[in-house]
């Protein structure tokens, strides 16, 4: 479960969120929606410890995160959350493979175990066959569909996804998000932030935010 | 986290080399140069580590001259022989290695005197092997010995400084028949400087013979050698000043490996700062992906390290070919015939220089990769 606690963020003068408080509990599918620079991806981003709050406090699973140390909040990264962005953050000189193999370095997780995991995690959205090649090569909906892969490689608890559809055409914005649907249906927390209202159908829970505050909260809509 | 680290780093290893390459290229030739000219300053003086702790069999000579009043021979000339009333001998700094003085006396058209007593050193330990080049045939009178002996005439002060006592057993060697002599350095009628007499020298005036002195109780050469230029042997075209010029040499050659042990390593740490020009979107998405700093920090700190130790290993194989031609140069510059020996010492030396400077750099490296963060990386990529 994630515990949002009266959580502010400021960029200088800039405040762009404002004692935020929220609760998203355990397996649910929650989109964060809002005008460009209501603070849904500042919000995103501190849940994924890849920001620091100004004020307030994240706990996830009961723990707060606000004193964690970096080794700390990295274990929550590597192994808590998964991470699929709007721009997919592949590393583009890398194989497939190779994009899907370092997170499970850094998890530590054995060569011998890597390769099924990998292939596994590709078989689920679909691109097996596309494991020895070049990420640079891949059209964008095969790239995000590879970091869907990536960020299910270390059996995450919670999918943090940031306009994951942002860069694709309807057509591959349907795979995605019934990739993620799929993924819900399996037990994943989704978190997933969207300025298209039309992906909002796939949530369970809608947050609408704007100038940094919540201003609507809706469940099953 | 080495499994980590290295597994990482094989992934990692293609795009780095791409970016890095011509600066290990670069580094490897610099870190060889280094070395080279390490071991070839510390092989100026041939044996100076030895030569300065324990005496050595190098190169050490003095002139030996008739004293500044010309009384190489006091007496007589009378019916073709020489009387020598004062043989004695005191060193000058003004002749050089291998001078010749000739004198005569009387009215004699016969020369009766020989050449400069020129000793040249050879040390193997302490005092052993003075070399006495050109010895010079005396009379009988000259020691009261018959024809044949030799007087080597050692000054008081220089025996002295050599450590060399009267009642001190001297042992002269011949280079080239291979038979010693002992004689006792002593001192006769009061006169100072004095006497080894020797017998059945195959040498002759004019002759070039060498031989080796040895003594039983003498200092090492590092406490000699200030002690002989404190009474006079400036340095000057003996073997003195040659030594004086190498050692000189040595250390600024020395100071010069230093420096460039020094540039190979700004090379690498220039490396590392091109990786984190270069690979700072990476790292952040390796921070992302959940990699800690130090793993981070120590996936490009292996690289370079591993980089260095290729370097080095290259830099060691080309020192031992270079090392002909250090010492053609070494040949060329000062006359010698100089046998470099890469000794242990300057193969390692620059290899502990730089391991120092890499983990200085590795604490300083990791708080630069600390400082990347993650949010920066997804503004530039966006």
């Amino acid at each position: 479960m994630i515990e949002i606690e009266d959580l502010s963020k400021n960029f200088g003068a800039f405040r762009a969120l404002s004692e935020i408080n929220l609760k998203i509990e355990k397996g649910e599918f929650t989109a964060l929606v809002g005008d460009s620079g209501s603070g849904k991806s500042t919000l995103l981003n501190l849940i994924g410890q890849i920001d620091e709050p100004t004020e307030g406090d994240i706990l996830i699973d009961g723990v707060s995160t606000v004193k964690m140390s970096e080794k700390e909040k990295s274990k929550l990264r590597n192994g808590k959350f998964g991470f699929v962005f709007q721009a997919f953050y592949l590393e583009s000189g890398y194989s497939v493979y190779k994009n899907l193999e370092i997170p499970l370095i850094i998890k530590g997780v054995p060569k011998k175990e890597r390769t099924d995991i990998i292939k596994n995690a590709l078989n689920s959205v679909g691109m097996e066959t596309k494991l020895r090649l070049t990420a640079a090569v891949l059209s964008g909906g095969e790239k995000q569909r590879v970091a869907i892969a990536r960020a299910l490689t270390c059996d995450p608890e919670i999918i943090l996804a940031d306009e994951p559809c942002g860069n694709l055409d309807s057509k591959n914005s349907k795979i995605v998000l019934d990739l993620l649907r799929d993924l819900h249906k399996k037990g994943k927390t989704i978190i997933m932030v969207t300025h298209n209202l039309t992906h909002t159908k796939y949530a369970g829970r809608v947050i609408r935010l704007s100038d940094g505050a919540v201003v609507n909260d809706i469940k099953n809509p | 986290m080495i499994s980590k680290i290295l597994d990482l780093a094989g992934a990692e290893f293609k795009s780095i080399v791409k970016q890095s390459l011509l600066f290990l290229v670069i580094c490897g030739l610099v870190l060889s140069a280094a070395i080279g000219v390490f071991s070839f300053s510390v092989n100026l003086v041939p044996n100076y580590a030895t030569f300065l702790n324990q005496g050595v069999d190098n190169g050490f000579d003095f002139n030996v001259y008739p004293d500044d009043e010309k009384m190489f021979f006091k007496g007589s000339a009378v019916a073709g022989q020489s009387y020598v009333t004062a043989p004695f001998i005191t060193y000058s700094t003004t002749l050089h290695y291998r001078d010749a003085i000739y004198e005569t006396y009387g009215a004699s058209t016969e020369i009766l005197s020989g050449r400069a007593y020129i000793f040249k050193e050879t040390l193997p330990r302490v005092f052993q092997g003075v070399r006495v080049v050109k010895g010079t045939l005396w009379s009988t009178e000259d020691n009261g010995k018959p024809d044949g002996y030799f007087n080597i005439f050692l000054r008081d002060t220089v025996a002295e400084c050599l450590g060399i006592r009267v009642g001190d057993t001297l042992t002269i060697w011949s280079g080239s028949t291979q038979y010693a002599v002992k004689g006792i350095y002593e001192s006769r009628e009061g006169i100072p400087a004095f006497v080894m007499s020797y017998q059945a020298c195959v040498s002759r005036a004019g002759n070039d013979i060498w031989y080796y002195l040895e003594a039983d109780n003498a200092e090492k050469m590092i406490n000699v050698y200030p002690k002989l230029r404190s009474i006079g042997f400036e340095l000057g075209g003996t073997m003195f000043a040659e030594m004086g010029l190498m050692i000189s040499a040595r250390y600024l050659l020395i100071v010069l490996s230093a420096m460039v042990v020094f540039a190979a390593f700004m090379i690498l740490n220039n490396i590392l700062s091109i990786i984190l020009y270069y690979r700072h979107q990476f790292i952040a998405k390796l921070k992302l992906l959940g990699a800690e700093t130090s793993v981070v920090a120590g996936l490009y700190f292996s690289f370079v390290t591993i980089s260095f130790v290729l370097a080095y290993t290259i830099a060691v194989v080309l020192s031992f070919v270079m090392k002909l031609y250090y010492e053609n140069i070494a040949s060329a510059l000062f006359g010698f015939n100089f046998v470099i020996d890469i000794k242990w010492y300057t193969l390692v030396c620059p290899f502990f220089i730089g391991a120092a400077i890499l983990a200085v750099r590795f604490i300083r490296f990791k708080k630069k990769v600390s400082g990347v963060r993650i949010l920066d990386f997804m503004r530039d990529e966006q």
